[in-house]
């Protein structure tokens, strides 16, 4: 045996263990592992136990909305809606606690939130108004009765005993790990087992590849719609309320610029935009991968004007993988 | 007959003159319509702005239409408000613009159709005669250097937030800073342009710091940018005052962070009499009492911990039970 020939099966075992990889599946947890390397390299700082932390804090926010848009985008819809229920969210969070303290105040403004998630199902499933549509008309919506409720005032003066409640959520730490990412992991659990394990998951699902199989299997689809649209406004005020907790403050636009975040987030992390494929694991790669892209090139002192563009072309080619897979 | 003839004719002559005379009164007595345009009504600044506008309207008997933008990256949806106001007939416009270059092409077309313009503070770049009244964006960043670079005696990091980088008020702020603080080699600058929102100051301030465990202060151009800066040096675990802040105005609960101890310093001007003073402009504008071109510009002061308590607010504070 010559070296010619020990070369040349060497190249052809690498060649036959590269192709045996499921990319598909571990493609983006190891670009994920690839990134944390690549940036700890750039400044080491970057995997200081501070930083993950404050990082996945961030993460989990993102994680929140990012399965609300999963839902909707394995129901073959797509929600446009967020992140002004975000700012609603955030609005009659606060403006709830100024009346209930700062626990049923929370409560009352998430549940406000998920009612905007309501009724783009009511109108979707019932109204035959196609998603796109009716979830831009509740982002009008939405945006415009913050506005005119706040006059565009920026919602502050908790008490200091509220203040220190709804902190907690936000800011919080439970043990070692920030009090978002213990809820976070929680409800995406929950989650998780909605869609695998329960029948309703497995008709979200059907509903997304196949909408009249669906109905021609006597499935209730709209019941589908209506629970779909609602998780994903819940989600997304949830993930307003641990912003707004973190930051104690209401905020007109708060959720402004997150839409784009969740939709790329969401697409990013293997949700097909042609629905039906995908979950919530897949959610949570997104929103990681993500959160520590941004964080990391900030870190690594990377413009912000850069930082937009890695974002956005990162967020571009996760969309085109996404419909060339579907395509196949 | 004859006689008739003239007195219907006399009659119908004086009906025509009292008709002329009072259609004259009609038109005196019509309201003044105004539009105020500002680019993101949800800042805080803009928010007391607005208590100034309608202050002053109310005063002088004008009807005011307030428009927001909804962010600076709106120009399209600023243009396409300002083209709907002068399709409206309105009588004039106080602008406050997303961009200082993408506006330039309608402010043209608003002052070469005479519509009386006063643009306010957010500079639009049209070399046409035109009313302003602004804030000097390079006094302002010189403040906010002069006192981070006497708190860090001449040596130190300092992260710069002048919010959008569109924004010409911004740009001068961030060359106002940039050019004082290059008198001083010990000071390192670094600039981030972000969204003027909280979550933005807060995510870009904690990368940074942990970038630059080493940073001293920090510069920030809005209440928003200022709170999430705040919030994130109190995440990192910075002792109060280890990192200095200055902000610009004092809303959006700012006031209790610096009596905290978490802002040092704000950049201040009185922004509602600054609204105030616009309208007077445009109104003056409308009955051909003023001329463009005019260039006003108001004052900006420092205010610190040390005199949080005793500056004249009755310019920049509007009353806590107004809400609009």
């Amino acid at each position: 045996m010559n070296a010619d020939n020990v070369v040349q099966e060497k190249v052809s075992f690498n060649i036959k263990f590269i192709e045996r990889i499921d990319w598909e599946k571990y493609g983006l947890p190891m670009a994920f592992i690839c990134m944390l390397i690549v940036f700890t390299l750039i400044n080491p700082a970057f995997f200081s136990f501070r930083n993950m932390i404050q990082t996945t804090r961030q993460g989990a926010i993102l994680f929140l909305v990012v399965s609300g848009q999963t839902f909707a985008l394995l129901a073959r819809g797509i929600d446009l809606s967020q992140g002004s229920v975000m700012g609603l969210a955030s609005i009659a969070i606060i403006s709830s606690i100024y009346t209930l303290g700062a626990y049923a105040g929370s409560i009352v403004g998430i549940l406000m939130g998920g009612c905007c998630g309501l009724i783009n199902g009511v109108l979707i499933a019932f109204l035959g108004i196609p998603p796109i549509l009716a979830t831009l008309g509740m982002l009008f919506i939405a945006l415009g009765v913050e506005l005119v409720y706040t006059g565009g005032v920026t919602l502050t003066n908790l008490s200091d005993i509220d203040q220190a409640h709804l902190f907690w959520f936000g800011g919080g730490m439970v043990g070692p790990i920030p009090t978002p990412v213990v809820f976070a992991l929680i409800i995406g659990l929950l989650l998780y087992f909605l869609l695998k394990r329960t029948a309703f998951g497995r008709e979200i699902y059907l509903f997304g590849s196949n909408a009249e199989a669906t109905y021609m299997a006597g499935i209730p689809t709209k019941r589908i719609i209506v629970t779909v649209y609602t998780l994903s406004a819940l989600l997304a005020s949830l993930g307003a309320f641990f912003l707004t907790a973190r930051l104690s403050m209401g905020f007109p636009h708060l959720g402004e610029g997150w839409l784009v975040l969740a939709i790329g987030g969401a697409v990013l992390g293997g949700n097909s935009v042609l629905g039906g494929k995908g979950g919530i694991w897949q959610a949570l790669l997104g929103a990681m991968v993500i959160s520590f892209l941004d964080n990391g090139l900030i870190v690594s002192g990377v413009s912000s004007f850069a930082r937009e563009a890695v974002i956005g072309a990162v967020i571009i080619f996760a969309c085109l993988a996404s419909v060339i897979r579907g395509r196949s | 007959m004859k006689k008739r003839i003239v007195v219907m004719t006399v009659l119908a002559c004086l009906f025509a003159t009292g008709l002329i005379f009072t259609a004259g009164n009609w038109a005196i007595a019509k309201d003044i319509e105004i539009a105020v345009m500002v680019p993101n009504g949800v800042d805080p600044y803009f928010t007391a702005k607005r208590y100034g506008y309608e202050k002053e309207c109310e005063k002088l008997g004008v009807k005011m239409l307030f428009f927001d933008a909804g962010g600076y990256s709106n120009v399209n949806k600023q243009i396409g408000q300002i083209e709907d106001m002068m399709q409206r007939g309105i009588d004039g416009i106080i602008l406050g613009a997303t961009s200082a270059e993408g506006t330039v092409p309608v402010v043209n077309k608003v002052i070469e159709k005479g519509v009386p313009l006063v643009i306010d503070n957010l500079d639009s770049r049209t070399k046409l005669p035109t009313l302003r009244i602004m804030k000097n964006g390079i006094l302002v960043g010189q403040l906010r250097a002069a006192y981070i670079v006497e708190q860090l005696q001449g040596k130190g990091k300092v992260l710069l937030l002048p919010g959008p980088s569109a924004v010409a008020l911004c740009q001068e702020e961030h060359k106002g800073f940039v050019d004082y603080a290059k008198h001083f080699p010990g000071i390192k600058v670094i600039t981030e342009w972000t969204p003027s929102s909280p979550d933005a100051g807060m995510t870009t301030v904690e990368g940074i710091l942990q970038a630059n465990p080493d940073l001293n202060a920090v510069a920030c151009f809005s209440p928003p940018l200022t709170v999430g800066a705040v919030k994130a040096i109190q995440a990192s675990g910075c002792k109060k005052g280890s990192v200095i802040v200055v902000g610009q105005m004092l809303d959006a609960g700012m006031e209790k962070y610096m009596e905290d101890g978490w802002l040092q310093a704000t950049v201040m001007c009185d922004h509602i009499e600054m609204a105030r003073e616009a309208v007077r402009m445009l109104v003056k504008e409308i009955k051909g009492e003023l001329s463009p071109p005019l260039y006003c510009e108001i004052d900006h002061y420092l205010v610190t911990q040390n005199d949080l308590k005793n500056f004249d607010r009755t310019g920049s504070s509007y009353p806590k039970e107004w809400r609009k």
